[in-house]
This record gives C-alpha cells, sequence and structure tokens, in this order.
C-alpha cells in the first residue's frame, strides 16, 4: 500500500501534515531520525503510520506512564488491538502476562526502567523489530526542560550495530539538546526533520498585574466579555480550585483539574471540556497532556511557567483546529520568586550533597538519608544517578549546571514577560528559530491586536445544567 | 448526613477512650491490631475503611472544626458534649465499611465503564474514550460483556431494569438515586462532577460523596441476595472483602494451626512478640471457631467483663490497674471475646 492510502483507510487523513512524509520514508528506508514538531502538530503519526507498513514490531519508549496511556487508549480508539503498555504500573501478573505474550503485539510502549530490566531486553531482542521510537528525546539532555536521569541509561541500548532504526520524538529541542539526543541514542547520520516551533494563529499577550486579587478580577472580566473554551494555568493546586469556584459563582462553566482529583473525577472533567460542557478549566501543568480537543481558543497563565518549553508547549495547545486563539499571561513581580522557590526545591545545595553522600558511606538506607539531607524525591533521584557513575566533587559539579540551566530557564521567561519588543519574536528565539512579527494579531507588544473575534456575544448566557430525574437519565444512557 | 454528623457519631461511641487520631485510623481502615479491635470493641465496624483516601489534613481541620463550634472538647482523648450530641442527630445510616472496604468503588467504577460502553455501543458508536483508566476495571467489563449473550441493545434494557430494581428495592433515598445515576457516563451525556452535583441538589460536596458511598453499601448489601439481578450480582463479584484477617495474620495463623506457640510464631517468622499478640486478637475478632480458652480461663473471662461494667469502660489501663495478675494480652483478648452468657 501506498502511504497516502494507508493514511487515509487508517487515519482518516486526506492529507499528511508538514514533515510527516519526510519523517515516514526516511524510517522506512531504514535511517535514523529526529523529528522536532510543535506540540498537537501530528508527531505520533510519524511511528504509527509506518508501523503499518513493514513487518515487526514497533518499541516505543515513553517516559510517562499518563502520555503512555494516552496513546495506548488512541491507537486502540483506531481500533488497534496489538497494543501492550509495560510499565511500574502494572502488577505482577499483569507484567508477566504482558511479557509472555509480547509477540503478539505491533505497539510495545515501554517505560525507561521497564527497558532497562535485563529480561525485558533479552525478550525485545529475541523480536523482530521494525523500529524503536524514543518519545520526549528532549528528557535524556541535561540541557533539556525536563531531563531524566533514567533516560540515559538507554545510552547502552542501541549500541549494538544490527539494530533497527531509531526515531527520537520531541516537541522542543535546541541545537545543543539535539546534539545530546544523537549522541546518547547512538544516533548515524539521523534525517533531522524540524517544524517551525511558531504557531501564527496565536496571538500572544502579557499582562503586568500589581497582585493576586487584581489578576482575579481581570480573568473574571476577562472571562464575562470573551470566549472560550480555554485553560487557565495557575501555580498549585489550592489555586486551581479557589479559582474555579469563583469564576463558577458568576456562572460561567469551570472546573478545576489537578493531580490531586482521584481518576474518575478527572476523567469526568476531560471528557465534559472535550464535549464542551465545561467551557473553562482551572489547571495545574498537570492539565494538557491527552486532551483531544481542536477548538480551544484561550489559554491563560496567572503564573510564570518554570521554562520557555513549558510555556510554549501549554500555550500550543490552543488552536489546533487551525483557526485564531489568544495566549495570555498575567503576572505580578512577585510570581519570579515564586517560581524560583518552586524549581529549586529540587534541586540540592553542596550541603545537602555532601551530607546525603557521607550519610550513604556510613552505611545509612537511602530513604532514610534522603530524607535526613531534606531532599524532595526528585533531587534524591538525581543524585543517586549521579553518585553512580561519578565521586562526590563530580557531583556537585554536575548539581552545580543544572542549577545554571535552571537559573538560564527562570530568566528567559523573566525576560519574556518583561520585553518590550515582539512577544512571538522573543519566545521563538529561545528555541534558536527567527521569525518575523505578524503584520496583525501579532502580541500585545506589537500592538496590532484585533480581538474582534474574542467577544462573546451577549445573548450566549449560561446555566449550570440541572440533574435530570434519575429514572429518565438512566433511561436516556441505556434506553 | 455530613461528615461531621459521621465523626460525632464515631466519636460518641468511643467518648473519652481514644484519642482523634485512633478515629481517623478507623476511617482509613487501618489494618492494626490496635483499629481492628476498636471497631469491635465499640461497634464502629460499619465506619471502617469508609475513607481510605482522607488526608490527615482534612481530618485535622474537620476535628478542629468541631471544637471550635464546642461539639467536642479534646484532652488527650476526645469527648462528646452535650452540644455535640445534639448536633449528631438521629440519622440512621446504612454504611457498611467492614464488609467492602474501599472495594465498593469498585463496582462503581465496573458499573460507570459498563453502562458507558452499553450507552455507547446501542447507538452505533464504537470509539469512545473509556472513562474507567484501570485495567483491572477494563478486563472485569470486557470479561462481562464477553459472557453475555443477548444483544446490546437487549442486553443495555437488562441493565437499566436491574439498575431500578436495585435501586428502589434496596430503598435508596431519592436523593440517592439521583447521585448514582447522575455519576454516569454514556453516549453524549457526560457524568456530573462531585461540585456540580453538590451545586444542583444544593448540599456540600463531602456530603454528596458520602451518600454516594452509602448507596454503593447499600446496593452492595442488597444485590446478591436477588435471583432477579443477574447482571449486578456478576457485577458485583469480588467487592466484598474475603478473608477479614490481614495477610500477615494469615500466616500466623496457619503456623499456630501447626501447632506452634506465640512466642515460637514470633521467633520464627521474625516478628516482635506485640505484632504477633496482634494477630491474635484479629483472629478472636473474625475467626468463629478461635479457641480461646487456651489463653484465659472462663473465671478471668467473669472477672474482666465484671470490672468493665462496674468501671463503665473498656480501657486496658484502667483494667490492668484492677486485676494485675493478667497481661495486656490476656486482658485485650477478653475484651474482644465479650462477655460470657450465663
Amino acid at each position: 500500500m501506498e502511504l497516502q492510502e494507508v493514511l487515509e483507510r487508517r487515519f482518516g487523513y486526506e492529507s499528511f501534515r508538514p514533515g510527516q512524509q519526510e519523517v515516514i520514508t526516511q524510517l522506512l528506508a531504514g535511517k535514523d531520525a529526529v523529528a522536532i514538531f510543535p506540540t498537537g502538530m501530528g508527531k505520533s503519526l510519524c511511528y504509527q503510520l509506518p508501523a503499518y507498513m513493514v513487518d515487526g514490531a514497533v518499541v516505543i519508549i515513553s517516559p510517562l506512564v499518563a502520555l503512555m496511556e494516552d496513546q495506548v487508549a488512541n491507537l486502540r480508539k483506531h481500533k488497534e488491538k496489538r497494543v501492550v503498555a509495560i510499565n511500574s504500573f502494572l502488577s505482577r501478573q499483569e507484567k508477566e502476562l504482558a511479557l509472555s505474550t509480547l509477540n503478539q503485539y505491533k505497539f510495545i510502549f515501554l517505560s525507561p526502567e521497564m527497558m532497562m530490566q535485563p529480561t525485558v531486553q533479552q525478550l525485545i531482542r529475541q523480536l523482530h523489530i521494525a523500529f524503536f521510537v524514543v518519545d520526549e528525546a528532549h528528557c535524556i539532555s541535561e540541557w533539556g526542560f525536563d531531563f531524566r536521569p533514567d533516560y540515559l541509561r538507554l545510552k547502552e541500548l542501541f549500541a549494538g550495530s544490527e539494530r533497527a532504526p531509531v526515531l527520537a520524538l520531541t516537541a522542543t529541542a535546541n541545537e545543543k539538546v539535539v546534539e545530546d539526543i544523537i549522541t546518547y541514542l547512538q544516533m548515524r547520520q539521523p534525517h533531522i526533520e524540524r517544524q517551525p516551533i511558531d504557531r501564527p494563529d496565536i496571538s500572544y499577550r502579557v499582562l503586568h498585574m500589581d497582585n493576586e486579587p487584581e489578576k482575579t478580577e481581570w480573568i473574571i472580566e476577562r472571562l464575562s466579555t470573551t470566549i472560550g473554551p480555554g485553560i487557565i494555568y495557575v501555580a498549585s493546586r489550592k489555586r486551581a480550585d479557589e479559582l474555579a469556584s469563583i469564576i463558577r459563582e458568576r456562572g460561567i462553566r469551570t472546573a478545576s483539574y489537578h493531580g490531586g482529583k482521584e481518576q474518575d473525577e478527572r476523567s469526568i472533567i476531560q471528557q465534559q471540556f472535550v464535549q464542551g460542557e465545561l467551557e473553562w478549566i482551572c489547571a495545574t501543568n498537570a492539565f494538557g497532556m491527552g486532551i483531544h480537543k481542536d477548538d480551544i481558543r484561550q489559554v491563560i497563565h496567572e503564573h510564570i511557567p518554570a521554562t520557555s518549553s513549558a510555556y510554549i508547549q501549554e500555550v500550543g495547545r490552543a488552536g489546533r483546529d487551525g483557526k485564531k486563539a489568544a495566549a495570555t499571561l498575567v503576572y505580578s513581580d512577585r510570581d519570579i520568586q515564586k517560581v524560583k522557590f518552586i524549581v529549586y526545591e529540587d534541586i540540592p545545595d553542596e550541603q545537602q550533597i555532601n551530607y546525603y553522600h557521607s550519610l550513604l558511606q556510613a552505611g545509612t538506607k537511602i530513604s532514610v538519608a534522603a530524607e535526613q539531607a531534606g531532599l524532595t524525591e526528585v533531587s534524591s533521584r538525581l543524585l543517586d544517578y549521579y553518585f553512580e557513575q561519578f565521586n562526590l566533587e563530580n557531583v556537585i559539579r554536575q548539581i552545580h549546571q543544572i542549577m545554571q540551566v535552571k537559573e538560564k530557564q527562570i530568566a528567559e521567561m523573566e525576560n519574556y514577560v518583561k520585553s518590550t519588543s515582539c512577544l512571538r519574536v522573543k519566545l521563538v528565539e529561545f528555541f534558536g528559530e527567527s521569525v518575523l512579527p505578524a503584520t496583525n494579531d501579532c502580541c500585545s507588544n506589537c500592538q496590532n491586536l484585533d480581538d474582534d473575534w474574542l467577544v462573546k456575544s451577549a445573548s450566549a448566557s449560561e446555566q449550570v445544567s440541572e440533574p435530570i430525574q434519575w429514572r429518565e437519565r438512566l433511561q436516556q444512557l441505556l434506553g | 448526613m455530613n461528615f461531621d454528623s459521621i465523626l460525632l457519631t464515631i466519636f460518641q461511641r468511643l467518648h473519652g477512650e481514644r484519642s482523634a487520631q485512633g478515629v481517623y485510623h478507623i476511617l482509613r481502615g487501618k489494618r492494626s491490631g490496635q483499629t481492628l479491635q476498636d471497631v469491635e470493641y465499640y461497634q464502629v465496624k460499619s465506619y471502617y475503611a469508609l475513607l481510605p483516601r482522607l488526608s490527615a489534613s482534612d481530618f485535622q481541620q474537620a476535628v478542629e472544626r468541631l471544637v471550635v463550634d464546642g461539639f467536642i472538647y479534646i484532652d488527650e482523648l476526645v469527648y462528646v458534649t452535650a452540644k455535640g450530641q445534639v448536633a449528631t442527630g438521629s440519622e440512621m445510616w446504612r454504611f457498611n465499611g467492614w464488609d467492602y472496604r474501599g472495594l465498593e468503588r469498585e463496582f462503581g467504577r465496573r458499573l460507570a465503564l459498563l453502562v458507558q460502553t452499553l450507552s455507547n455501543l446501542r447507538s452505533n458508536e464504537k470509539m469512545f474514550m473509556p472513562i474507567q483508566k484501570e485495567l483491572p476495571t477494563q478486563q472485569f467489563v470486557k470479561g462481562f460483556l464477553r459472557s453475555q449473550s443477548s444483544p446490546i441493545k437487549t442486553l443495555a434494557e437488562l441493565v437499566r431494569a436491574e439498575l431500578e430494581l436495585a435501586m428502589t428495592g434496596a430503598q435508596l433515598s431519592d436523593m440517592q438515586c439521583t447521585i448514582v445515576s447522575g455519576r454516569l457516563t454514556g453516549y453524549q451525556f457526560t457524568a456530573f462532577t462531585w461540585e456540580q452535583m453538590a451545586e444542583s441538589i444544593h448540599i456540600p460536596l463531602l456530603s454528596v460523596q458520602l451518600y454516594y458511598l452509602e448507596a454503593l453499601h447499600i446496593l452492595l448489601d442488597f444485590i446478591p441476595h436477588q435471583q432477579d439481578l443477574p447482571l449486578l450480582t456478576q457485577l458485583a463479584a469480588g467487592c466484598r472483602v474475603e478473608t477479614y484477617l490481614t495477610q500477615s495474620a494469615v500466616r500466623t495463623k496457619k503456623l499456630f494451626g501447626h501447632g506452634y506457640s506465640i512466642e515460637q510464631i514470633a521467633s520464627l517468622r521474625n516478628l516482635k512478640l506485640s505484632t504477633i499478640e496482634d494477630h491474635f486478637i484479629e483472629m478472636a475478632a473474625n475467626v468463629e471457631s478461635f479457641p480461646y480458652q487456651q489463653f484465659v480461663s472462663n473465671e478471668q473471662i467473669d472477672a474482666v467483663w465484671q470490672q468493665i461494667e462496674q468501671l463503665q469502660t473498656k480501657r486496658l489501663r484502667l483494667l490492668k490497674e484492677q486485676i494485675p495478675e493478667l497481661s495486656y494480652f490476656q486482658l485485650r483478648l477478653i475484651v474482644i471475646i465479650g462477655r460470657r452468657e450465663s
């Protein structure tokens, strides 16, 4: 079958998005490839489609369980039953069952920890593999915004000379990160496909406020006069709940979403949002992955994200239907301090590292040592990884380096919110790209915004729907 | 019903004998000898493991609120005031935490996924995002559907009929029927969030959740005894606790069956003596034929219960003062075995 035919029959699309066909062709020709596509621009298709054109299984290494489950659910939704996800959330029985039937699957998703287990590797080696996929590949680089030591262990994996091609996927990676990806994954003259990070349909706004009450007031006014669907990103779970309830009081259908809610509740909220039963979501950064909603018109940030990559990913959830969308960041001076506090909490200082090291040397259990040294879970995992390969002095140097990266990332965001020049230009610059300011509807600094399309018509009054009589509801559901 | 009145009810039963922490353990369903013993002594089994995810801070806040409102006072132990007794109310609840211990939620998840699946299939929609993400739940519902022979439309109607029958037959309140049906998702209908439900029926969010929980308990208590609810019976399979002993206690019980003494079991299992004693208390509470006579005599049981009546307390320290020759283990055993019928 031809590419085009598979695209239509399997996936129901008429044409490829930019860059997809190039990646797929290279991969099918047996070459390694790095695909850097902005969020929502069809990264997954780059491995899903060619899987149907060759024999053998596709092994996808994915760092986040949520992401993995979303991909699995999506494939299943498209009637693909030969999908399995193996991660630490499986019980031992489930895992054994999955591993013993591994050769029946077309798509095998693995977390990095699982991939590094000798038994799993041995099983994988016995399979006929079409190609490997490393999702969120920027996690492998210390320069990436989301560095995961687990990922570095993948290094050894792709060393053999007779291995299947490797496809590295990521939404954001500057030159330095791409270099790391190529080196660590031992890629051989890979084809690099980079899609421009700029999204012309999104217009940018930065607004300076004095304090939180002022922000709240602005948001209420904004939501009363402009259209959704939209997402408001906030800094904490508590704030998400609080703000959602304030907005709801104004009769705007809103829910909060964060990792503290039970799974059932999160599913319901996602589904209501996707189906248009909810207009706005107040969320922490836990919201976004796995939300397939094309018509999001606004993304508002009520805090400063820790990195420009996180910001551009969150903003990129708007306007996937190719229509206009508005990104707004409202900040006050204190937000810089707040984000620093949150980020630095996960980075141990020299004293902590020394103390932790000495405790471990004295034979203290890892968990106890971490607690005594006052390390967060993230920071103790990081240190454990480094101590495996470096001496104390070098570990301190490494951590120091990470600290510098984080500082630089926060400085970028500070630079962005305080900028007086074009916000679009500024933002893509952080990713080593360049773009010209848009001639209209560009950003608040270009002063060429036209928000007519955003205005909510007065007749669109909203009301909270009442639950209907229960017998009637059961009848509607089940007949 | 609200969380406060549940707390007050439990505090009342434990009046002046336990700290607030003890009640927290009961609600969370801690599987320790002390907690298992407490629910038995004070007859609060129905509240055991009612809220396995209750956070310490939420609990603490609720307790502090009760203190501020003058419903309880705390002097290490918790005492309910006269005002608190009035505030407790007299609502009769039908919780059965002891038999379900959180598993009732699995029934809720299965029901939600089954209804969503049937609702979509009967509308010829074969692609939808499952509202339940847990693999075991998905596998259960898949297996359930595979075992049915009726066509989808018929099956959907049968499930609807059984649900209606169960909800009315088990005498759920009208509000509970609304809540249970409101938590179901289907083709072009999404379930309501707790917040939405609370707003539309004008009761606090936590109350909605408690009514839902109670409804699940009531349904699960009702379903297995009905011959005309075959589908729901199948759906409820395994949601009732099967073994009331902790796994560790099961191991101890086995060794005890082989004739080992408490001390021998402790050294064999490399566990503290007190832990093994906890296991024996668990067995005394849950195993019908537990041979307590090996540890205490009838005379001792009578003597202790005489003291309990006299002092109007089951606190071990006070009992120990009166009958110092008995060990704490023996005292605990006697309290849990209960009064001998004369």
